[in-house]
């Protein structure tokens, strides 16, 4: 049994161990379910070091010794003063000094919350800027002509004009966004009725975005489950056992 | 001793109660029996696909891109399938990237057994293969995601600072003196960023480099809804969505758009693009997503067949319930 | 030169070696000095590390910055230097979010440790699994780090990651990592499918208005992603002709997903992310200024 073929068997065997739930709670599960725990915490001890750690941190505070090619490098000691920092987060678990991990959590937390009120504009300014869309068309035609079949400069002329259908499409659009925005208004009573029917439509319209999600996540969790399938039926049993 | 007799279902309540084993079983043989029948499926690619294959193919050739391949084996059915179409084009058109990760440790090692994978795909083309260090280097995983990309946002060369790659001398060596990124200065260098991402990494970008780059992004079904509205908005130039958008990027690279083929026939048309787009004729295009089609498609039946059956259960449960009242 | 040489040196110097060993031995003497301030100290001390960590992005955002900064550009006055001090320092505050972060992640692995060796200690009669857990972590952990050590130390011209160069250890890492995680990874997360289909059987039915429409979008989006039904609907509409206009093309399973998408979903989820963002927003900024109950008013 070459190596290739004991990599699929094992592969395999765990996605059978894992699928065995279906059917019922069961030893054989129990042992896939903490041998695939086991590896992953393994694994993320290992990236912790190998992927970021000795990089970004061990290597600019050591420096290098330089190889023929490069030229070593100095390097930084205050690079150290985090490893003291970092080790304050396991303060967590002392019931009387767990004050102190709440300093390179709160460093965490305090990057994030700076670079949320940094960027907040980047993220929702084109939004805004684009929910603010014409409903009334600058045309008399209602129908979007078919621009693959126009010049490039016919096309941007097509495309600067707001059409019929486009209009409708857009009134439609702002709706949704006022309605669904109603809907959020919480800090007030709906006294008023167009108030009361414009959050009652924000919930429905809603819906067409939750049905969207709904689907999309459908979509994609058969894929994995087909994907599985393929593993074991194709790759290993088709491909790997029967060399078809 | 009394004893009760199970009462008779109606057709209804039997229609709501099958077993749940059944499902799963019906599940299982739909999702295998299409893989082992080789039909292709007529496919019209979506409009947000359309503008991603669009896009990719205009970067210049031989330019230099970020690969934020965000991904790992959790998402293979989908991910999978976008990482290797996107290399696929990158490799065709030699592009050179440098690909990391802001979300997960494990992306980086899955990046690189995935591009050994293709590679191995390359060889039995008879095709040259993708070199590391030379046509791409591989930048490691990034534990801030937010403060990497703020950081690339203001100088590219400060964000991947130190991170090291295996050179061909087989040592690590700092990833700026590779022939991917030795002309890189700034972020401005950088033609295109493409996230194949499972996670929110797609909002991470938006934020920090909507405005100073071209963004792409490969999502899964999951995060399409959230990444959509940003390609409305026009802060992201194309969005391909799960497996649908694996196999309309594979029809892309296989038939193009509006280009009509030998017999003047156009197999992929579309009235959102000006002019034509090309396609890679004679190559091995067609992979996961034209693979996982049918199966998807058998897949989604049986699930809009359960919904169907445990409705009609639920209305003559109903209208049972109102004769008998 | 003497500023210069104070916060460097050179690789292996015994004055680099000292100056990291007293960057970590004063800084852990000082927070064992303060671990048992008083309470309003402790609010101080936190308050500040995410005033000033956050500082670093606001103010970046609040100055002025240099507009299109070359690599070799100095600052001609006081506010370019700031705004030049500024924009170096995000890059900085990056890598040690970065290496904070990392340094942290030691906190989940040590959660799993202590209640799996707790349980073996303790004789459970879930200890075999536990057992079967801390194996699985030392054999990741050793064929891990000794592939990323023959790595490192591999003669010059040979590249370890290429297969062709492999020993045991890199076959052994391989194979738990590709062969045993990466697919118990796709496996746990392809198990949900099978609960979706089960709880859309049992559970997903029209009995109100907002039901039927998150019902019938989900379907509609379903039936686009089916090739084999809305190819043959395509074809049928597209012979619906309205003048000149090919007007049943935009009944194809397609366009009609396209326009409730283009209308209704992309501004219903565009609008809870509004909503989404200004709490954040709001939170964001109480966090930087510790305006909330536990860091004080």
């Amino acid at each position: 049994m070459n190596y290739d073929l004991l990599k699929l068997a094992a592969g395999s065997l765990s996605t059978v161990g894992l699928y065995t739930i279906l059917y019922r709670e069961n030893k054989f599960y129990r042992y896939c379910e903490h041998i695939y725990i086991g590896i992953a915490v393994g694994y993320s001890m290992v990236a912790i070091w190998t992927e970021t750690l000795h990089d970004l941190w061990w290597v600019r505070m050591t420096g290098t010794s330089g190889t023929p090619t490069t030229p070593g490098t100095n390097g930084v000691w205050a690079w150290m003063l985090l490893l003291p920092i970092g080790l304050l987060g396991y303060t967590v678990f002392s019931r009387k000094y767990n004050w102190m991990s709440r300093v390179p959590i709160g460093m965490i937390i305090g990057f994030s919350a700076g670079q949320t009120i940094q960027l907040w504009f980047n993220q929702y300014g084109p939004q805004i800027v684009d929910s603010m869309r014409p409903v009334l068309p600058t045309t008399n035609a209602f129908f979007v002509p078919d621009i693959s079949k126009l010049s490039p400069a016919d096309a941007v002329k097509v495309q600067s004009m707001v059409y019929g259908s486009q209009a409708i499409n857009n009134l439609l659009f702002v709706i949704t966004i006022v309605a669904v925005l109603c809907y959020f208004l919480f800090s007030f009573e709906m006294k008023s009725k167009a108030l009361r029917g414009a959050t009652t439509i924000g919930r429905w319209l809603l819906m067409v975005g939750f049905g969207a999600i709904f689907g999309s996540t459908v979509a994609m969790r058969f894929t994995l489950v087909i994907d599985r399938m393929y593993f074991v039926f194709i790759e290993f049993l088709k491909q790997g056992i029967l060399h078809r | 001793m009394a004893i009760n007799p199970k009462p008779n279902r109606s057709i209804g309540e039997v229609l709501q109660s099958l077993p749940r084993q059944w499902l799963y079983t019906i599940l299982l043989i739909v999702s295998t029996v299409p893989l082992f029948i080789q039909v292709l499926i007529p496919n019209k690619p979506e409009d947000s696909s359309i503008d991603f294959y669009q896009n990719l193919m205009k970067i210049p050739d031989g330019s230099v891109v970020l690969l934020s391949s965000d991904w790992t084996n959790s998402t293979r059915g989908e991910s999978r399938g976008e990482f290797d179409a996107i290399v696929k084009i990158l490799m065709r058109k030699h592009i050179k990237f440098v690909v990391y990760s802001i979300a997960d440790p494990q992306a980086p090692q899955v990046a690189r057994d995935e591009m050994n994978y293709l590679n191995g795909l390359q060889i039995q083309a008879h095709l040259p293969t993708y070199q590391p260090w030379t046509d791409w280097v591989n930048g490691g995983y990034f534990p801030n995601g937010d403060g990497t990309a703020n950081a690339m946002s203001i100088s590219l060369r400060k964000a991947f600072g130190g991170k090291k790659d295996i050179a061909p001398n087989g040592q690590l060596e700092d990833i700026f003196l590779s022939p991917v990124l030795a002309n890189v200065q700034t972020i401005q260098d950088v033609k295109a960023l493409i996230d194949v991402t499972a996670s929110a990494t797609a909002t991470t970008y938006v934020q920090k480099l909507g405005q100073k780059m071209m963004l792409l992004f490969a999502v899964t079904g999951v995060m399409g809804p959230e990444a959509l509205p940003y390609y409305s908005s026009g802060q992201v130039s194309g969005v391909t969505i799960g497996i649908k958008g694996v196999y309309d990027l594979e029809t892309m690279m296989q038939d193009g758009v509006n280009l009509p083929d030998a017999t003047g026939k156009v197999a992929v048309s579309s009235n959102h693009v000006v002019g034509s787009i090309g396609n890679f004729p004679g190559m091995s295009n067609l992979g996961q997503g034209s693979q996982y089609y049918p199966a998807l498609n058998a897949s989604l039946a049986v699930f809009i067949l359960a919904i169907v059956v445990g409705n009609i259960g639920m209305f003559m449960v109903k209208k049972e319930k109102s004769r008998t009242q | 030169m003497i500023w210069h040489n104070f916060w460097t040196g050179p690789n292996n110097s015994f004055l680099l070696w000292l100056r990291i060993i007293l960057a970590f031995v004063i800084p852990s003497a000082l927070f064992y000095s303060i671990r048992s301030v008083s309470p309003f100290t402790r609010k101080i001390i936190v308050a500040a590390a995410f005033f000033f960590t956050g500082g670093v992005y606001v103010f970046y955002f609040l100055w002025p910055q240099p507009i299109h900064r070359q690599p070799l550009d100095i600052p001609r006055n006081l506010s370019e230097s700031i705004g030049f001090m500024l924009s170096d320092s995000v890059p900085v505050a990056a890598d040690v979010a970065n290496i904070v972060g990392a340094f942290l992640l030691g906190l989940g692995v040590y959660s799993v440790f202590s209640i799996h060796v707790d349980k073996i200690r303790k004789g459970h009669r879930d200890s075999p699994f536990s057992i079967a857990l801390i194996i699985s972590v030392f054999l990741m952990l050793f064929f891990g780090y000794l592939n990323y050590y023959q790595t490192l130390k591999a003669p010059p011209g040979v590249n370890m990651t290429l297969p062709q160069n492999w020993h045991f250890a890199q076959y052994a890492r391989d194979f738990l990592f590709n062969g045993v995680l990466q697919q118990m990874d796709a496996a746990m997360f392809s198990l949900i499918a099978f609960y979706i289909l089960s709880a859309a059987y049992r559970a997903f039915r029209i009995r109100s208005i907002e039901a039927t429409v998150l019902l019938a979008t989900a379907l509609i989006l379903v039936l686009k992603v089916m090739g084999v039904v809305a190819d043959p609907w395509s074809q049928l509409v597209h012979g619906l002709h309205f003048g000149n206009n090919q007007f049943g093309d935009n009944f194809t399973f397609l366009n009609i997903s396209n326009f409730l998408q283009n209308s209704f979903q992309s501004s219903s989820i565009r609008a809870v992310d509004f909503g989404v963002g200004i709490g954040a927003l709001a939170m964001a900024l109480r966090l930087w200024l510790s305006i909330d109950k536990q860091t004080g008013t």
